[in-house]
């Protein structure tokens, strides 16, 4: 699949904020109205128009997402944990996240988000694109988000908790298949 | 003092130095590998080889004489010594670059000095062990391919620990250091307290995937009320090592398993990183000012319309002095007297007993000179598994000669090495008790020049004795009354003689008889206020002590001053300037009752679990369901926050300053080393935060040296304690101005009693509440294991600790086992008239016929759904290590 340099910021930066906080549903949808017809975005626009009509949809958002990635019986969503030696955070990928940001130049300011957390990851993507630095981009793709993202997401979707967040699982596999196709080709 | 010549230098040593000490006082390094300042010298390596007056001796083991000539230097020791080392490295492996203790490595560091050539090494025929690395234990691995036979793990094991798991097995080339069995590690007695790992010279032991500190930091463990010195190696955000800290006074560097490799829960993914508010009954993540903003509103709104006596305070045991006094602060200016922490559940006996007896209910002695008692009463306390580095001086205190009497109902471990064992049946403390009172009356070994100048009330205590029957009292206990007149008599003709006790004294409904019968004894036998003496109390949590001690108890103001005293009270209206309750509050187990009918309608829980803490569970967790409020701040999602309103993530002992008071009044720094994950803060900071929001003035402080500004202000105890005072050994209170060094050994002039006098209390026994009948015939006991820490909020997610005990199972006898037709690994059903667990049966000859024993660690098979709330009348604890059950194949 094909996607233009600015579609795939726009992927990633909607991907990040998915997966930084609890969904806004009614700034997504509001987001979603312009690419109702994008092949990617499909499960995530039904998904939306379902929700936005259902009772009490903020908060049970915000529950799911507490259940999925801030409680134990959910996901932990850093590199650390999924390709550590330990399944613990601040591990060796840490190490090497936080030396590749700062090999680019990038710092994390003040965060409640480690530099390894999913969200963090996807958002330096972002950054590097539109910085045109697309040999980088293609290197922190197969160093990192593409050694662990996936199975993320697949955790995500299995996950008892999801309902929303299938829809997430769904369009985040899917960009980032299209995203190992684009890579590839860059190696 | 000796007077020698080393190197053309001359010397003073004392007499009964070796030449080695003798050349290391004077700043002469004599290069050495099996020899270590903790430990026996061995002499193994040869290669400390001095030329002592014209003969070859080895420095570690030959003393000084007067005149004697030493050369440490000349050719032949030269030779001598590079012979040796090549020996040892012909056979040793060389991965030096790859080897955890590359850099760090004995053998490295004297090979350089003696001079090891690459020709030499070259030329030597080499031949490496092939045998495979031991990596059974979850937290070192074994390399015998590194070792060099120094000895110094072995007797590490033997000496410091005292378990003496290790030793060399085999002969001349096939020597090696082993277990019984030569199997692997895990499989034997080997305790992971690590001693062996810290010492090992080479890489033959070391830590598994341990990284390298970048800085370290001493601060305080922060498992149980040892209270070791413990030395955080830091790396980034990460703390990466713990090791103990060599100069301390509690602990001289020595820690357990859990002190030393149970830290994997700072880092831990399930930490709690931003505050949870319950709605619909699902918790969603909130901004800490919509959290706090919610807890304000709702606890000022119930002190606004039911009174403030329907708020509850639950404090920590964990957290620091500093957040202990300002949770009664908060809860006191609110206008409620209901504060208390979990040593309601565990030495609330203690507090009210050794009162009542001495003035103070705090442990007598220090944790230094229990190595100096002649003897040992060691009653209901594991001590070698609850309080292990306390336990490690006990087996030294053994093996020098001390005598040990240990009263248990189990043959715990320290019942193997005791003079006698006296094997009681749960809840028939007093009754022992006042048996070896008798014997000591009765054969006058009583002290009755102590008694009669430091003590009152004995001559209403001696009448009380006469009645009670010895005999009877030894058929109530179940042990033989030979056994219990050599117990009294060990006690009584050894001195000093200790006491030491825990949760078996006291978890009963007449704990606070129990201990009353302990400080008794001690005195009928003059062993207070004196080194290696005393009644000591061996407290759980790192900081239940200094929870006590700021007040954290509905009955009490900071430093134990009574709430009823109308002066007490001026005194603290004055600070806080509001007025404050003089009514006793509700205590913890009470408090449970209130949440359960309504009177209680907002309950605070800091850093307590008491879903698995409390007895009858089952009812807890019922109550905690129905509570109209409930706020639990935690550093994990409990078993009790699951219920919660409103959860607030808290900091760990890493991620935070304060102070935590250890068992013999200690009261030491915790230093933050990082930051705490995502938006979790200090227990401190959000006390403070919420006290804001609620209106309350006297909460600015700009962080913890300043609150124990305040502290020491309204603490006589307390008023010499300052943080740059800390910055040390930490000071044992009383501290009662600058100039006071503090207070290891209490009365040793006078008691704190008015009169100064401490009081005998005749006791009469009474059985426990619950016993067996025919619906529930056997006695069920709780108690600890080495690698899990109470509730196992930590332990329980530290994989290796999992790794060495992985699960409940129900210990019983193998005949009783039998008899009910259950093997080892079958599953049963433990029933008590409270409720049911289900857990895999181990049958343990250790545990008596008719007896059955739990741990409460593990959620899955929580012993406290089976335990009983019936309480101690005087200190409210309920009677956790005495119920009735009854067990089934499942």
């Amino acid at each position: 699949m094909e996607l233009s340099p600015e579609s795939r910021i726009l992927y990633y930066t909607l991907l990040s904020g998915l997966l930084a906080d609890a969904v806004d549903l009614s700034a997504l949808s509001s987001g979603l109205s312009v690419r109702r017809d994008d092949p990617l975005l499909q499960s995530l626009v039904k998904m939306t128009d379902e929700w936005v009509e259902r009772e009490e949809a903020e908060t049970r958002l915000r529950q799911e997402y507490a259940n999925l990635f801030l409680l134990p019986g959910g996901v932990k969503p850093y590199e650390s944990v999924y390709r550590g030696s330990e399944p613990m955070l601040m591990q060796q990928p840490w190490v090497d996240v936080k030396r590749f940001y700062r090999r680019c130049g990038w710092h994390l300011d003040e965060s409640a988000l480690p530099e390894d957390h999913v969200s963090v990851e996807l958002s330096f993507m972002a950054h590097l694109l539109s910085d045109g630095e697309h040999d980088e981009s293609s290197e922190f793709f197969h160093q990192h988000l593409n050694q662990w993202i996936p199975q993320l997401l697949r955790d995500i979707a299995e996950n008892r908790y999801a309902d929303f967040y299938q829809s997430v699982t769904d369009y985040g596999l899917a960009f980032l298949c299209a995203e190992t196709e684009i890579c590839e080709g860059k190696k | 003092m000796f007077s020698l010549t080393i190197n053309g230098i001359e010397v003073m040593a004392k007499e009964g130095m070796t030449v080695f000490e003798a050349a290391e006082k004077a700043g002469i390094y004599i290069p050495t590998l099996c020899h270590h300042e903790d430990l026996s010298t061995f002499g193994a390596c040869r290669v400390c080889m001095v030329e002592a007056d014209g003969s070859l001796v080895t420095a570690c083991r030959a003393p000084v004489e007067e005149g004697m000539v030493v050369r440490t230097d000349s050719p032949e020791v030269r030779q001598v010594r590079l012979s040796n080392v090549e020996l040892i490295l012909a056979n040793h492996n060389q991965d030096c670059q790859t080897c955890d203790k590359n850099n760090n490595c004995k053998l490295q560091e004297v090979s350089a000095f003696v001079g090891v050539t690459p020709e030499r090494m070259q030329s030597m025929r080499r031949f490496v062990k092939d045998e495979p690395v031991d990596d059974s234990n979850p937290f070192f691995y074994r390399d015998q391919t590194k070792c060099i036979m120094c000895g110094i793990c072995i007797r590490a094991c033997e000496e410091i620990n005292g378990v003496g798991a290790i030793d060399f097995a085999f002969r001349g080339y096939e020597t090696s250091v082993s277990v019984l069995g030569n199997k692997p590690i895990y499989d034997s007695r080997c305790e992971s307290c690590g001693e062996c790992v810290e010492r090992c010279p080479t890489g033959a032991l070391a830590v598994k995937d341990q990284s390298i500190a970048e800085r370290e930091v001493k601060s305080t463990c922060p498992y149980c009320g040892v209270g070791c010195g413990v030395t955080l190696g830091v790396r980034g955000e990460e703390v990466v090592s713990v090791r103990g800290t060599r100069d301390h006074p509690v602990n001289h560097g020595e820690l357990c398993v859990k002190g030393r490799y149970g830290f994997e829960f700072i880092n831990h993914p399930e930490r709690l990183t931003s505050p949870l508010v319950k709605k619909n009954g699902a918790f969603e993540e909130v901004s800490w000012d919509e959290a706090l903003d919610l807890v304000a509103d709702k606890l000022s709104g119930y002190r606004e319309q039911d009174g403030a006596d329907s708020l509850a305070g639950i404090s920590s045991a964990r957290c620091t002095n500093e957040e202990n006094y300002l949770f009664q602060k908060l809860f006191r200016m609110a206008g409620t007297n209901n504060v208390d922490h979990c040593a309601r559940l565990c030495h609330a006996p203690t507090v009210a007993g050794l009162a009542t007896a001495f003035g103070s209910g705090a442990m007598t002695n220090s944790i230094a000179d229990i190595e100096e008692a002649a003897a040992f009463f060691i009653i209901g306390s594991n001590t070698t598994e609850t309080h292990p580095v306390i336990g490690y001086r006990v087996r030294r205190a053994r093996k020098k000669g001390a005598a040990l009497i240990v009263a248990d109902p189990r043959s715990i471990p320290l019942a193997e090495q005791a003079d006698v064992h006296l094997q009681l049946l749960p809840g028939t403390n007093s009754a022992l008790l006042l048996a070896m009172a008798k014997v000591i009356v009765q054969e006058k070994l009583y002290d009755d020049a102590f008694v009669a100048d430091r003590c009152e009330e004995f001559d209403e205590y001696i009448e009380a004795l006469e009645s009670v029957c010895l005999d009877e009292l030894a058929d109530i206990t179940a042990v033989p009354k030979e056994k219990i007149i050599q117990a009294a008599r060990i006690y009584a003709e050894n001195t000093p003689s200790t006491i030491l006790y825990a949760m078996g004294i006291t978890q009963h409904s007449h704990g606070t008889d129990n201990v009353l019968a302990l400080a008794n004894l001690a005195m009928l036998t003059g062993n207070m206020g004196k080194r290696g003496g005393g009644v000591n109390p061996l407290r759980g949590q790192n900081n239940v002590q200094g929870a006590c001690d700021m007040g954290a108890l509905p009955n009490v103001f900071p430093g134990y001053q009574s709430v009823i005293s109308p002066e007490n009270r001026r005194k603290f209206e004055e600070a806080y300037g509001v007025e404050l309750s003089g009514e006793p509050g509700l205590t913890l187990t009470e408090m449970f009752k209130g949440a359960g009918t309504g009177d209680i309608k907002a309950l605070y829980v800091m850093g307590e679990n008491p879903a698995m803490s409390e007895a009858d569970t089952g009812e807890v967790k019922e109550i905690l369901e129905k509570t109209e409020f409930l706020v639990v701040q935690d550093l994990f999602l409990t078993e009790t926050a699951t219920y919660a309103d409103v959860v607030l993530p808290a900091a760990s002992f890493a991620e935070k300053d304060g102070t935590f008071v250890n068992t013999e009044r200690r009261i030491q720094r915790v230093r933050g080393v990082i930051n705490p994950p995502g938006e979790a803060r200090s227990d401190l900071e959000i006390l403070c935060d919420l006290a804001g929001r609620m209106g309350m003035s006297g909460f600015d402080f700009s962080g913890p040296e300043d609150v124990m500004e305040e502290i020491a202000s309204l603490v006589p105890n307390w008023a010499g304690v300052s943080y740059q005072r800390l910055n040390g050994d930490g000071l044992c209170w009383p501290c009662t101005d600058e100039a006071d060094p503090g207070t290891p050994i209490l009365y040793t002039e006078r008691f704190l009693r008015e009169g100064g006098r401490a009081k005998f209390s005749p006791i009469v026994y009474g059985p426990p509440q619950e016993t067996p009948d025919e619906n529930y015939p056997l006695i069920f006991t709780t108690g600890r294991v080495l690698y899990h820490f109470h509730t196992g909020t930590m332990t329980r997610r530290s994989r290796g600790l999992n790794a060495l005990h992985d699960r409940e199972r129900i210990l019983m006898n193998p005949v009783d086992a039998e008899n009910l037709g259950l093997n080892a690994g079958d599953t049963a059903r433990v029933i008590s008239r409270r409720g049911e667990v289900t857990v895999e049966v181990k049958p343990a000859p250790q545990i008596k016929e008719g007896t059955v024993f739990m741990t409460f660690h593990f959620a899955e098979a929580c012993a406290n759904v089976l335990t009983n709330t019936e309480l101690d009348p005087a200190s409210k604890i309920p009677e956790l290590k005495v119920c009735a059950v009854r067990v089934e194949p499942a």
